[in-house]
């Protein structure tokens, strides 16, 4: 016969569970986000960001872009149907 | 307030690594998912006069984050989120017992995941965002985010359990 420490005791197995939930659940969250970065990544971005603030002083946008300033917060729908912007400055939207 | 070129280096350095990791889990490759950044904060520079200060940074790159996956799947079709063999070609401090192995065994769970389950899991337990801020970055109810998550992370952990059986 094999003991079974809470099996007399549902409330206390309930917590058990829970707790063992919680602990896979942290487990996974974990998991999830342990994703390396590659080498230069931060510095390559940093250049990037600086030089995309210097060559799009007036805003070239992608054909998402609309969307993405008139919709933030509402439903999530196609981008493509808009036509992609190339000139004009970024505060006429 | 619009965007200031200062506040674009300070975004980048706060969120950049997060947009990554993001990107790398919905795309599975690691040099699609740094293009994907680069055209995020292109759209988030070209965007900056919508920037609103203390407004959920995090959830508005998020959002142009997840449409810019979308664009790049319409233009070059659909594909799986599995790792590519050699995806973790980068340096890793120390050892790591997730970093490679189990980090693919993740990729190929999330793969198995329904995409509306995997981009809320993954916008809040990667991107850490709130669940409300998932609900409108997703344009659903907030308890459909709450219910999405919760069933990923059940399949996730299912399929997780299965590939160590086995």
């Amino acid at each position: 016969m094999t003991f079974e420490p809470t099996s007399h005791f549902p409330a206390r197995r309930q917590r058990v569970d829970d707790n063992a939930a919680d602990l896979a659940d942290h487990w996974l969250d974990e998991a999830l986000c342990t994703v390396p970065l590659p080498d230069g990544f931060l510095s390559r971005m940093t250049a990037f960001a600086h030089e995309t603030s210097l060559v799009l002083a007036g805003g070239e946008l992608f054909a998402g872009d609309f969307h993405d300033l008139d919709n933030f917060g509402g439903p999530a729908g196609p981008t493509s149907h808009r036509a992609p912007r190339t000139s004009g400055p970024a505060s006429s939207i | 307030m619009a965007l200031s070129r200062g506040q674009f280096a300070d975004l980048i350095h706060e969120h950049a690594p997060a947009l990554y990791r993001i990107a790398y889990r919905m795309v599975g490759e690691c040099h699609d998912a740094e293009d994907v950044v680069q055209d995020t904060l292109r759209s988030a520079w070209a965007c900056r006069e919508s920037f609103q200060q203390g407004r959920g940074q995090r959830a508005w790159l998020a959002t142009i984050l997840r449409r810019r996956v979308i664009d790049r799947w319409r233009r070059v079709g659909r594909r799986l989120v599995l790792a590519q063999e050699g995806s973790f070609d980068v340096a890793v401090d120390g050892i790591d017992p997730t970093a490679d192995g189990f980090t693919d065994e993740m990729q190929q769970a999330l793969a198995s995941l329904p995409p509306e389950l995997r981009e809320s899991i993954l916008l809040v337990v990667v991107g850490e965002l709130t669940h409300q801020e998932t609900a409108d970055a997703l344009g659903v109810p907030l308890g459909t985010v709450l219910s999405r998550v919760s069933r990923a992370r059940q399949r996730l952990r299912r399929h997780l359990r299965a590939a160590t059986l086995h």
